[in-house]
């Protein structure tokens, strides 16, 4: 009896593995036909437009105009995989990615745009690469007892200075800071004076953007708070809704970089820590509705 | 170390220096040919004419400038239509600071004298006659001043140009702050050539209308 079940849970698993790789096969076979289109035009002009925004550590543009970052480094590496030899980055404001992109003014954004239920329906993100944090940057000394979004929201002396178009307005709208304490600021400096001058008590931004901030600030004193009670944000490289083809390509290119340490020797040069994306899906950061 | 902070910034002014000149003097010639076709549209005898100049002039003074750039960048791509950045950022400051000039000229056409319109009509001149060697040499010199005054505002305006992905002076200053955390030094360069430019455009006025006086007047 005994026997005989072990014998057919054996033929069920062989059954299984060998159905399921059939279909592995026959999916594989199906995508490599149909990236071909978009990727093919990328490869034959040689180029893939990048929209970026200025922001590091994420994209870093020199004085030069060349583009630097995590997130166009790691880019670039994986569409050289897939045989797109340059980059070109397409530089405009934060805001302005999705609609740059959506206008075909990109082919692909990679500046940190976190994967975010309501972006999912609007582009198509590839998988998780760069993950981070929320931070909360205030004058040393400065609110202590300052932790949660919450605790903004509890103390009405307390102005909030939130990237403008990032997630982090979400956040804080969401554990009931007002709009009237909620201050969107356009970049890291003028973040940074709003802070010192006292129109923001707290400014809240990824972490990693906050300590390039404070590194940055060196000589004036500010600490760098964790904000407690939100979950790790990640962020994909977005593409155009009809472009899942391209996307799936990417995706394919991007967990052969995750498993050959190409990735995370890109992460480790920029200060990002490679383990963090490997326990996201794009599933799962877009919530319930399926994802493009 | 200052050093290097100095000629990044100088290098990155110079960069966004050559795009603000470009917008701004493609940008005032296109927004020359708008103000005349268009103003004097505006007092033509045909009313399709009329109610097209109106209609043209009406939309582009009565909203943003910002929202118009934004639009020609990131919505006509919706209907197919797919402008270069700096083809859109010409087009939307040209187009807005045309209908600006479209009205100067259309006034400063109605302000000459119904003397010599009827001095035209007794002279028995074309309509085309009249307006080439008797209006327009008289209404030229009133529009002038006025048109510094919007090339001027064009300059000023071309900053927003950083929304459609141009580097011009003002993106530059942005990024050299986001770089080096300076944002005095940046904005105190901005400052000072914004300025210089004003002087330009004053003394191009400046020279317009001498050109245009009394003595060169083609009667």
């Amino acid at each position: 009896m005994r026997l005989l079940s072990t014998k057919i849970l054996t033929c069920a698993v062989i059954i299984g593995v060998f159905f399921s790789f059939t279909r592995q096969s026959a999916r594989s076979q199906t995508a490599a036909v149909s990236d071909s289109p978009q990727l093919e035009a990328l490869r034959k002009r040689g180029y893939v437009r990048l929209g970026l925004s200025n922001e590091p550590p994420w994209t870093v543009i020199d004085a030069e105009g060349r583009t630097g970052g995590a997130g166009p480094d790691l880019t670039r590496a994986v569409f050289q995989r897939m045989g797109v030899r340059e980059l070109a980055g397409v530089l405009s404001t934060f805001g302005a990615l999705i609609p740059g992109l959506l206008a075909r003014r990109s082919d692909a954004i990679s500046s940190g745009l976190f994967i975010r239920p309501g972006r999912c329906q609007a582009v198509a993100f590839s998988e998780p690469d760069l993950c981070d944090r929320e931070a909360l940057l205030m004058k040393m000394g400065d609110h202590p007892t300052l932790r949660t979004y919450r605790d903004v929201a509890a103390d009405a002396s307390v102005r909030i200075g939130v990237p403008a178009g990032g997630t982090e307005q979400r956040e804080a709208q969401a554990a009931g800071v007002p709009a009237d304490r909620l201050l969107p600021v356009p970049d890291g400096p003028s973040g940074m004076i709003m802070l010192r001058a006292g129109r923001i008590q707290v400014y809240s931004l990824p972490a990693s953007s906050a300590q390039h901030l404070a590194d940055l600030w060196q000589g004036q004193k500010f600490s760098l708070v964790l904000v407690g009670g939100t979950p790790v944000m990640c962020a994909g490289t977005a593409f155009r809704p009809d472009a899942t083809a391209l996307r799936n390509a990417y995706d394919r290119v991007l967990a052969t970089l995750k498993s050959d340490g190409t990735y995370d020797r890109i992460l480790r040069a920029h200060g990002f820590d490679p383990g963090l994306a490997r326990g996201h899906t794009r599933r799962e950061l877009c919530g319930e509705e399926a994802p493009l | 170390m200052t050093g290097l902070v100095l000629s990044d910034l100088a290098r990155s002014i110079l960069h966004g220096l050559g795009i603000t000149l470009l917008l701004t003097l493609s940008g005032s010639a296109l927004a020359f040919v708008c103000a005349f076709v268009f103003g004097l549209g505006r007092i033509s005898r045909w009313r399709s004419v009329r109610i097209f100049s109106i209609v043209y002039i009406e939309i582009f003074r009565g909203t943003s400038v910002f929202v118009q750039v934004f639009w020609l960048y990131y919505a006509l791509p919706a209907f197919g239509l797919l402008l270069s950045p700096l083809f859109a950022g010409i087009l939307g400051l040209g187009l807005n600071v045309g209908a600006y000039g479209a009205e100067v000229v259309r006034s400063a056409v109605q302000a000459t004298g119904q003397d010599q319109y009827e001095a035209c009509y007794a002279l028995n001149l074309t309509r085309y006659q009249s307006y080439r060697y008797i209006i327009l040499p008289q209404a030229f010199p009133r529009m002038l001043p006025v048109f510094g005054n919007n090339m001027v505002e064009l300059m000023k305006a071309s900053s927003i140009v950083s929304l459609i992905s141009l580097a011009d002076i003002t993106f530059q200053a942005q990024q050299f702050r986001i770089r080096t955390g300076e944002t005095f030094l940046p904005f105190a360069a901005t400052l000072i050539v914004y300025f210089l430019l004003y002087l330009g455009i004053l003394a191009l006025v400046q020279a317009a209308m001498r050109a245009s006086g009394p003595k060169s007047m083609k009667v």
